[in-house]
């Protein structure tokens, strides 16, 4: 007849896993990465740099100065300040981008559409695969001082302009809501709404 | 023998916990399981801005955090006051910043390096002279999707 193993007491394991428990409930960070994304464009070379002329109507400038003040340049008209409300800019650039398309006004100083071919959208659009997309590009100029707080407030107003363009064509072809879109839809909007922001080389501060 | 008995003391029932360590444990794998620690420690203090229009960052496995800001109160005695750029735990100068990023693109399998992207967590009070250097880098190495990284604004 062997020993009999004496038994452990388990008792305490729930106090072990308590200790555990307190450890990695204060260790662990659950906040999400969140951002606004963007797309740099290559460094153009030389001899494309030339042709890289945009019409004047396709053209919203938006111009952060030394002090954090904000002006808008649309087509020919002069510059515009919008510091005290930035929530101008994102009606602003709605219309911009809105211009020309189905059922809405169509402005000679605001950007001219072109037809492009987007695949997979005949079927939304009653078997027409071409969609005329705004040529409208919103040029963001910055000086080299301006503060990285109002930089990306100024980007946030021009995305939810786009967003907002996005929400509609959304309502309109697709018949759903923007954030209920799948990838497939999602890439035909990207193509029909693109969001044609460029942010160029920051001004020098004098 | 009357249905409503005063003064009669019974003892409440005890209520078993032989499961509490049951519970305790199912709770200790889901923070074991959700749990990230911080793979670097930060020697720049970032105070991100705010903003509403925001995607969520996707595979950040595959993305890389560029930090910029003034360095920590314990190392401003050695580092100054001026804005300085982290990549993964160490301070990169500029200069160095195209060379290090092409090496963590490097590191990546192939099939994964069209999705590589560059994570800017920059300082809200931060001149955007740095931000723009930056970008600038990243464009010579020809790493071209960033996300500017926010916290989310109450509305």
């Amino acid at each position: 007849m062997g020993k009999k193993t004496p038994q452990i007491n388990s008792s305490s394991t729930a106090d072990i896993a308590f200790l555990l428990l307190c450890y990695f409930l204060m260790t662990t960070t659950m906040d999400q990465q969140l951002g606004i994304e963007r797309q740099m464009p290559q460094i153009p070379t030389a001899e494309k740099q030339k042709n890289q002329k945009a019409r004047k109507r396709n053209l919203l400038i938006v111009r952060i100065n030394h002090k954090d003040r904000v002006f808008v340049q649309k087509g020919e008209e002069v510059f515009k300040e919008v510091s005290n409300n930035l929530g101008e800019l994102r009606t602003m650039v709605y219309d911009f981008f809105l211009n020309g398309s189905p059922g809405y006004k169509n402005s000679a100083v605001l950007p001219e559409r072109k037809p492009v071919e987007i695949p997979g959208f005949a079927k939304y659009n009653g078997g027409n695969t071409f969609y005329n997309v705004s040529s409208g590009i919103i040029s963001l100029q910055y000086n080299s001082v301006t503060s990285y707080e109002r930089f990306i407030a100024v980007q946030n107003e021009l995305v939810a302009g786009v967003n907002d363009v996005r929400k509609k064509f959304s309502e309109d072809y697709f018949k759903k809501d923007y954030a209920d879109l799948n990838k497939a839809e999602l890439d035909i909007i990207k193509a029909a709404v693109p969001q044609n922001i460029s942010e160029s080389e920051p001004f020098k501060a004098n | 023998m009357s249905k409503f008995r005063k003064g009669d003391k019974k003892e409440a029932p005890g209520i078993s916990s032989g499961s509490l360590s049951d519970i305790v444990f199912m709770l200790l794998f889901f923070f074991m399981v959700t749990t990230q620690m911080r793979e670097s420690e930060s020697k720049v203090s970032v105070s991100l801005p705010k903003a509403t229009e925001i995607t969520k960052l996707e595979r950040k496995d595959l993305t890389s955090f560029v930090l910029i800001g003034k360095p920590v109160m314990a190392l401003q005695d050695q580092l100054g006051k001026t804005d300085r750029i982290q990549l993964n735990g160490e301070l990169v100068p500029i200069e160095d910043l195209g060379n290090q990023i092409v090496n963590e693109r490097k590191a990546l399998a192939e099939k994964d390096k069209p999705q590589y992207r560059v994570a800017i967590k920059a300082d809200h009070q931060t001149k955007m002279d740095m931000v723009a250097q930056v970008k600038w880098q990243l464009r010579l190495v020809t790493a071209l999707k960033i996300m500017y990284q926010t916290t989310r604004q109450a509305d």
